[in-house]
């Protein structure tokens, strides 16, 4: 999954599922019935059967995979980047168990802190939900929406399908060029003239061309193979949603989100077909119909569990924002940004985070925008001077008086940096200001 | 052969000389002596054991990575025990957690070893070391020295094998595919923590066959090559 980022939540209701829309087209079509076909095999049997393997139950490629699986979860259990809070991870089990009842004893759930909207399985039931996730949902609904779909990948042993596929095509493939490449070396051989050599060496070229283009067509397919498997664990998610206390319309609003934040960081949501994942519009366009076919058209009726991720995620804020800080383009992270001060964030910090953003976006290159981003530093430094009042961190005077600097505004960097040592007189770097001054 | 072609031969041997493989054996040169009796704690071994598909793909085997560590254990006790070296095993064969705190260094030296050998450093001119703090929580073993071996082996399908196989009949070719990622091991003195003396040769592996199904035999017949120049 990807990240997301705020519109109104209930925005997808507008819009009545394929109305108001272009005639179906076969791409429409072809949609439709996919989404149709999923529903009615979830109608029928419900979701994803929860059960897990047990270790002496593997065949021996997924015994391998679950070894590698073991030693990854292991690294990152024991590493700096793993969050050992056991409110936390238990709050993110109990949301697993609402979800798939006892099917959550397969799972082992771990935070890690690591920037950007995602969270991952591993084939041997080990579940890490990235510290940037829970930074961007809003409430529990929409963590339930990525925990679902996690599971359900666990559940339908989806790595372990994509392998054994990539390992079959892998498989034919080197066959047929063995095969190809022998024949051209025995044809050489048995050459009696150049024109029989140049003719073999045409033939076995042609072949070997083909062989390629059937290899990458299959890869093509491969990736193909992948996006169905997401949409099959977008359904599972909505279905087991739609069973809990969780609002399976949250995976909606979660989309839309993540698509906003895309956009305000200028990337674009287009369909790739080299992509793993579904493009984010045809992904909400799908869930749109599964919650809208679960819930009867009433979606809103459904509950939106609670809200215990907000709290729980208070105490790490400030430094999971640093980690983003870094991570993403400052437009975006921007966006990010008023996300967290609707949900209760300081706007004095938050615009401080914003100045530091384009600040160091300014110095770190991009000549053709530089002077942009640093007027929008200054900007942010302003807005949280003007918020902070007295209670202004000194070093964003600092900061405003560099940025003057560069700008060539010398009077402005002078006032900026004279508030600088006014109100850190004591600071490290105050007697190089002053000399500056 | 006239003189152009000796003159020509004398460069060949001049130029490969220089252009040779690097030094697969670390030797310190500032190791204590070893004491009398010395005794070796067997760290957990880092093994994965792969199998190679007929496409060429890696496919992990916990199967062989499972019988391949316990093998190399039994056979570096008995390695051990031919040099009159008191092997010392480890709590387990199996890396734990908290274990990790020493697996970690242990290849982070090697790969610093082999990094500087490769870049071809005066041997022996530097020296590697586990931290103290990490040498003091082996105290416990009462060992004098700990080794560790780490394997990444790969080993192709029967499939694989008859493919290559058939192909060179076809094309009148041999290839040879049983070379592992990485084969080393590594032995620290306790006393101080240094890297006394190390090996990464991947020839080592050769002979070895399948390690998930090699008996001990085959494995003190690797170490022949691996613990060459071993130093207790």
């Amino acid at each position: 999954m990807r990240s997301a980022q705020s519109t109104p939540a209930a925005g997808w209701r507008a819009a009545p599922v394929f109305s108001g829309r272009a005639p179906c087209g076969p791409r429409r079509m072809a949609k439709f019935a996919l989404v149709a076909g999923l529903l009615l095999r979830a109608a029928a049997g419900g979701a994803q059967d929860i059960s897990g393997l047990r270790e002496d139950e593997l065949d021996a490629d997924e015994a391998g995979l679950w070894m590698i699986a073991e030693k990854q979860e292991q690294d990152i259990r024991t590493s700096s980047f793993n969050v050992d809070d056991p409110e936390l991870t238990g709050h993110i089990e109990a949301i697993l168990c609402d979800l798939v009842g006892s099917g959550c004893s397969w799972l082992r759930p771990y935070v890690i802190r690591s920037p950007g909207f995602n969270a991952f399985v591993l084939p041997n039931g080990a579940f890490f939900v990235q510290s940037g996730l829970l930074l961007r949902v809003r409430d529990d609904s929409e963590l339930a929406a990525v925990i679902g779909h996690e599971a359900s990948h666990y559940f339908r042993r989806h790595t372990l399908r994509q392998m054994r596929r990539a390992y079959r095509t892998n498989d034919v493939f080197a066959v047929v060029g063995a095969v190809v490449s022998a024949s051209r070396q025995a044809g050489r051989e048995r050459a009696q003239s150049i024109d029989d050599l140049a003719r073999v060496d045409g033939l076995s070229d042609t072949a070997l061309g083909m062989v390629a283009t059937g290899r990458m067509l299959a890869q093509l397919q491969l990736l193909g193979f992948s996006r169905e498997m997401e949409l099959e664990a977008d359904l599972d998610s909505v279905t087991w949603m739609s069973q809990s206390p969780y609002d399976a319309a949250a995976s909606v609003a979660l989309w839309e989100a993540e698509i906003a934040e895309q956009a305000a960081g200028g990337a674009e949501a287009g369909f790739s077909l080299l992509s793993t994942h579904p493009a984010p519009d045809t992904r909400m366009e799908e869930l749109v119909a599964q919650v809208s076919s679960l819930a009867s058209g009433e979606p809103a009726t459904l509950g939106r569990g609670g809200n215990g991720i907000a709290g729980l995620v208070e105490p790490y804020r400030e430094d999971w924002l640093a980690d983003e800080l870094s991570a993403l383009h400052p437009d975006q992270f921007s966006h990010l940004l008023g996300l967290q001060v609707e949900r209760g964030y300081p706007s004095v910090a938050a615009a401080y985070l914003e100045g530091v953003s384009y600040a160091n976006k300014a110095k770190g290159g991009d000549s053709e925008r530089r002077q942009d981003y640093y007027e929008r530093a200054i900007q942010a430094f302003d807005r949280s001077i003007a918020a902070g009042g007295d209670g202004t961190r000194p070093e964003i005077h600092r900061e405003l008086g560099e940025l003057h600097e560069s700008l060539g505004n010398l009077p402005e960097a002078r006032e900026a940096y004279g508030r600088y040592v006014d109100a850190a007189p004591d600071a490290w770097d105050a007697r190089f200001i002053r000399r500056k001054l | 052969m006239n003189a152009k072609s000796m003159m020509f031969a004398a460069a060949v041997l001049v130029l490969g000389g220089c252009a040779g493989s690097p030094a697969t054996v670390f030797q310190s040169g500032t190791a204590m002596a070893p004491p009398l009796d010395a005794s070796v704690l067997v760290l957990p071994a880092d093994i994965v054991v792969s199998q190679v598909s007929v496409g060429g793909d890696d496919q992990p085997r916990a199967d062989w990575t499972e019988a391949a560590t316990e093998s190399l254990n039994d056979a570096l006790d008995e390695f051990f025990f031919n040099r009159g070296v008191m092997p010392v095993r480890y709590a387990s064969d199996a890396i734990a957690d908290e274990d990790l705190d020493i697996i970690r260094p242990a290849n982070i030296n090697l790969d610093a070893i082999q990094l500087a050998q490769q870049g071809d450093a005066m041997p022996g001119m530097r020296e590697y070391a586990l931290t103290p703090e990490l040498t003091r929580s082996l105290e416990e073993y009462g060992a004098d020295y700990a080794v560790f071996v780490m394997l990444r082996a790969r080993q192709a399908s029967a499939g694989r094998t008859a493919a290559r196989a058939i192909g060179g009949i076809l094309t009148n070719t041999i290839s040879i595919e049983a070379i592992p990622d990485a084969y080393r091991v590594a032995l620290f003195d306790l006393r101080d923590g240094q890297v006394v003396w190390a090996n990464m040769d991947p020839a080592a592996y050769r002979g070895l066959g399948n390690p998930g199904e090699a008996d001990t035999g085959r494995w003190l017949r690797s170490f022949e090559t691996l613990f060459r120049g071993f130093p207790l």
